[in-house]
């Protein structure tokens, strides 16, 4: 086949290639200098993922989208989605260095595997078509099981990743067979908007293949009745790579699902969302319901990051504009809080070597800084204003109600209600009680190179999530941009039931001077 | 546009707060304490700046500021001062100040507890001043969380349990805020949260919808006041804060949810406010009869305070039941005395229980032996409390039942023997504690110190001052009170025959 090399775009991908070469660069590296240099490791990695999201940037708005013949659409929203992913990579990593020397395993490794999902998850924010999608997401499926199991001397790891490896299969399994029906009934066509047109007379074997993709792409977003894995997995993987697989992967989970579902089953709008609804609503109320009995805080953050999954899948599952908007919004919010939750938890675990939440009691009079930070992540993730978490809560439910999503948005804020109780609850324990033993025996001393990149990191996700509230009128325009310039979505309807006729409020006359 | 004044007024104790809190090494008390004086001082003086420079005859929001913050949701940082915030928005500055002064001595975690009063006192002047729904309920929670930090960390031996219960019962009072904020949102169909254009809609709301709303309202609000039954969190949060945090909590935090009513129940809501007032002086007679009584049935003194407190609070509601323009005076004017009458009363209780170790009635006696001057001060504040002429309380409670009266006999005079009610308890209390035989123990109590009654001192002042010459207060809240009742009967009376 005679391919015209200008017509591949390859341009687009800049950002994966400069991640692949961070990647071979880190090997070599490594397999160069050995031990000595592996202190640098996490910073090239920094620095790669650096120029990536630079290259990124410019990318915003390209004339054409459509590169490696179809391959991969290279719209605002991949780069939304790219950029968050590679925000994320970049957190984990900052919050990694002082637990990776720590642990006393090999150092390179961890950075590969860790660029190597970052790649697999940026793929998967741009693939348009199935094989390509396929690969992309075994490549981050693969590297996330790896990396859970990183802990090798720790049977907990070992558990958690042979569990991941076994469900991720069976889910990829499911995957791949709703996507060869499509191929079948589409006559063998792989591009997901070459396939919309020729599936949607079909009826039933269409939903068929509808619900095995949705339950495939559930998995990784953790979405009840998919998410039996995620407890497990993220009590006994190594911190920063659950931080990682909440964040960056779950992204990629989400940019995929609207992708998938705006492009192939376009005709079938109806049926998926009603079955995000349903999803959405499971997830809300089990993840938050189940989140108060933890006794352990990764396992109250895995339930808890099911249910903010949850509240997320409102906005696809009311599929307006205005609905995927408020998606990217909460993911942006929810990368930050969420990560600078993790952060702080890898911080206590490092000095204290637990993770139980009554280890926390009367951390305040020890160290005010760790006590911050994840008071603001946990209230924002509650949702308590004025942190970015209200605002992201408020603008999904807005959405909602504009699209009479009233069941939904019953569901959010009751859910919501609930799960103030358990994030308050430790910020109670910090603050109010008196000193835990570990927290006692507590001690600074210990503290060696790496604390202050995870102390720069914290600083930043607790910033991001105390001034993206303040700031949230530009970011909500930039998804608007991002939405209105994606081809896929533009058939999308805009649901504006309510008039605007008044763009805020009219300032009352100024008499004081 | 000049000079923000608002906000400067609004996030200097936030970043007095921030700076504090960001402070390198160890802080002690000494230092904290001057920081948070300083920062709340020089904020009352900006207040103060403000009312200097206030148009007295003006009904117009002033020294308004307005960004469209989130213009996609209709949401606006909007903030200005009338004639019905700007005398709440003075006695908040004013009772910070004497609430730091008040705990002056506090050394456990000092640092923390003046960050919060400071981050407590932005939450409060910013639903003062909130020009927007959105804006108030954001101001309205970010005061809910410093508060019970202060109460179930600094508080008595069920800290905790207080904590929680306000917590409990105010983030209740805070969704069904929300929830009839986001309903009046939706069904006023303009695309803005600002308090002026939903007062203000192009066709009246129908009134089963504003029954709705304004039920929500003032359910969330009657938390607040609080109103019986939805009491039972407060005697319980003032029985275990300190004395610093019983201050604000009886002066300004019970203001909000009064304030809110007259702001957005009346404001926005007219027509069922005009049907409904009848139930909002039925819920006040039962309120101050109920209070009263229970104040009367208490032995610690600060319970009995407590819910002297709450009886008070019902005067304000009877004001604003009223819907006429002396009612509504009184009702603003209540609000302002109120805060300064439980203010002082908390603070001598405050000094009684430093001084003896217990507010027990049973346990004290004799106090004028050792306590002479908190006597003398008690003695003033129980006849405030009272409603005695020549003090700011009784001015407030005339005004109340003069507008009260022709509407609603019945309602006025249960609120009338409340007073009757009051000087009982009060003077039974005074009787107990500090007359008769000091106990052998309280002999070797400590004095008062004099510097320790400053923070009194000024607040006898004030109220005997507005007592002597209400038009200070009148003054300030008088257009505004006429314009809305003129506003009310403009749109009830075109609506309802009467």
């Amino acid at each position: 086949m005679n391919i015209d090399l200008a017509a591949l775009n390859a341009g687009a991908l800049w950002p994966e290639y400069i991640v692949t070469i961070t990647l071979v660069v880190v090997l070599l590296v490594d397999l160069i200098s050995g031990r000595k240099a592996s202190w640098s490791l996490p910073y090239l990695t920094l620095l790669g993922l650096g120029i990536a999201t630079a290259t990124l940037l410019p990318m915003w708005i390209l004339e054409n989208p459509v590169s490696f013949l179809g391959s991969f659409t290279a719209d605002p929203l991949s780069v939304v989605f790219r950029a968050f992913i590679l925000i994320s990579a970049a957190l984990t990593v900052l919050m990694s260095v002082r637990y990776i020397n720590q642990s006393s395993l090999a150092t390179a490794e961890f950075y590969v595997l860790l660029l190597g999902a970052t790649l697999g998850a940026m793929l998967l924010s741009g693939s348009s078509e199935m094989a390509m999608i396929f690969v992309a997401l075994e490549l981050l499926s693969i590297t996330s099981y790896l990396l859970s199991g990183y802990a090798k001397l720790d049977k907990r790891s070992n558990e958690a990743s042979l569990k991941y490896l076994l469900i991720g299969a069976a889910s990829s399994g499911i995957f791949l067979y709703g996507m060869s029906l499509l191929y079948g009934f589409s006559g063998g066509q792989t591009q997901l908007t070459e396939i919309a047109p020729r599936i949607v007379d079909l009826g039933f074997p269409a939903l068929l293949s509808l619900v095995l993709v949705v339950a495939g792409i559930c998995f990784k977003l953790s979405a009840v009745p998919f998410h039996q894995w995620t407890p497990d997995v993220y009590e006994g993987s190594p911190t920063p790579v659950v931080a990682f697989l909440s964040v960056g992967s779950k992204a990629a989970g989400f940019a995929l699902a609207i992708r998938f579902m705006t492009s192939a089953y376009p005709g079938f709008s109806e049926q998926w969302q009603t079955l995000f609804v349903l999803l959405a609503i499971l997830s809300m109320v089990l993840g938050n319901v189940v989140a108060i009995a933890q006794t352990s805080m990764k396992r109250m953050l895995a339930y808890s990051s099911i249910a903010q999954a949850g509240y997320v899948m409102i906005g696809l599952a009311i599929g307006t504009q205005e609905g995927y908007s408020s998606m990217i919004l909460y993911i942006g919010t929810y990368l930050f809080m969420n990560l600078g939750a993790f952060m702080a938890v890898v911080l206590f675990s490092l000095r204290t070597g637990t993770d139980e939440i009554t280890a926390y009691s009367g951390l305040y009079q020890k160290d005010p800084f760790l006590t911050l930070v994840l008071s603001l992540c946990l209230l924002s993730l509650a949702g308590i204003p004025p942190l970015a978490g209200f605002f992201g809560k408020l603008y999904l439910f807005w959405a909602a109600v504009q699209s009479q999503a009233y069941t939904l948005v019953f569901f959010g804020l009751v859910t919501s209600v609930a799960s103030i109780y358990y994030y308050v609850r430790v910020v109670k324990l910090m603050l109010v009680k008196e000193p835990s033993p570990q927290v006692l025996g507590y001690s600074e001393a210990g503290d060696q190179d790496g604390i202050q990149t995870l102390k720069a990191g914290m600083l930043i996700t607790t910033v991001a999530t105390v001034v993206l509230g303040i700031l949230f009128p530009p970011l909500i325009s930039l998804a608007d941009t991002s939405l209105r310039a994606t081809p896929s979505l533009q058939q999308v309807r805009t649901a504006t039931p309510v008039s605007r006729v008044s763009t805020g409020a009219e300032a009352p006359a100024d008499h004081g001077r | 546009m000049s000079v923000p004044w608002l906000s400067l007024i609004l996030f200097f104790p936030t970043l007095g707060a921030l700076g504090l809190a960001l402070l390198p090494g160890e802080v002690s008390y000494r230092f904290a304490r001057v920081w948070a004086l300083t920062v709340a001082g020089l904020t009352f003086l900006l207040s103060g700046l403000v009312a200097y420079n206030f148009d007295y005859t003006s009904t117009k929001p002033q020294f308004a500021e307005t960004i469209n913050w989130l213009p996609q949701l209709g949401i606006s940082y909007n903030i200005a001062v009338d004639g019905l915030s700007l005398p709440l928005m003075l006695l908040t500055g004013l009772l910070v100040v004497l609430s730091i002064l008040t705990s002056w001595q506090l050394n456990k975690r000092a640092r923390l507890y003046y960050v919060l009063i400071l981050l407590l006192s932005t939450g409060v002047l910013g639903a003062f001043m909130a020009r927007d729904t959105i804006l108030f309920f954001l101001a309205y929670e970010m005061e809910l969380i410093p508060l019970y930090f202060l109460i179930s960390i600094w508080g008595g031996k069920r800290r905790e349990y207080a904590g929680t219960k306000f917590l409990l019962y105010t983030f209740l009072s805070g969704v069904a805020l929300l929830v009839a904020f986001l309903s009046t949102y939706f069904f006023s169909g303009v695309n803005s949260f600002s308090i002026d254009v939903l007062a203000n809609p192009a066709s009246p709301y129908p009134l089963v919808f504003q029954f709705i709303t304004l039920g929500l309202i003032t359910f969330g609000f009657a938390i607040k006041m609080p109103l019986v039954p939805l009491h039972t969190w407060l005697p319980d949060a003032h029985v275990e804060a300190p004395t610093a945090v019983s201050v604000l909590l009886a002066g300004v935090l019970l203001k909000l949810g009064t304030y809110g009513i007259v702001r957005f129940g009346l404001g926005i809501f007219p027509e069922a406010a005009a049907q409904f007032a009848w139930l909002l002086s039925v819920l006040a007679a039962i309120n101050v009869v109920y209070a009263s009584l229970a104040a009367m049935a208490q032995t610690d003194i600060k319970k009995m305070i407590a819910y002297s407190s709450i009886a008070h609070m019902g005067y304000v509601v009877l004001g604003i039941a009223s819907l006429n323009e002396t009612g509504l005076g009184g009702a603003m004017f209540q609000m302002v005395s109120h805060g300064i009458i439980s203010g002082l009363l908390f603070m001598l209780v405050g000094l009684i229980y430093e001084k003896a170790g217990t507010r027990e009635l049973p346990k004290l006696g004799g106090l004028f032996a050792t306590l002479p001057v908190v006597g003398a001060f008690f003695v003033g504040a129980a006849m405030a409390n009272a409603g005695l002429p020549g003090m700011s309380g009784f001015v407030a409670e005339f005004m109340v039942f003069r507008g009260g009266i022709e509407r609603y006999p019945v309602a006025t005079v249960l609120c009338i023997f409340g007073i009757v009610l009051t000087a009982i308890y009060m003077l039974a209390m005074l009787a107990r504690a500090f007359f008769g035989k000091l106990p052998a123990n309280l002999e070797t109590m400590p004095r008062v110190r004099a510097w320790e009654m400053i923070p009194a001192t000024v607040l006898l002042v004030i109220c005997v001052g507005l007592g002597l010459f209400p038009t200070l207060a009148t003054g300030i809240f008088e257009p505004n009170v006429a314009e809305l009742v003129q506003q009310l009967d403009a749109r009830t009376v075109a609506q309802l025959p009467r």
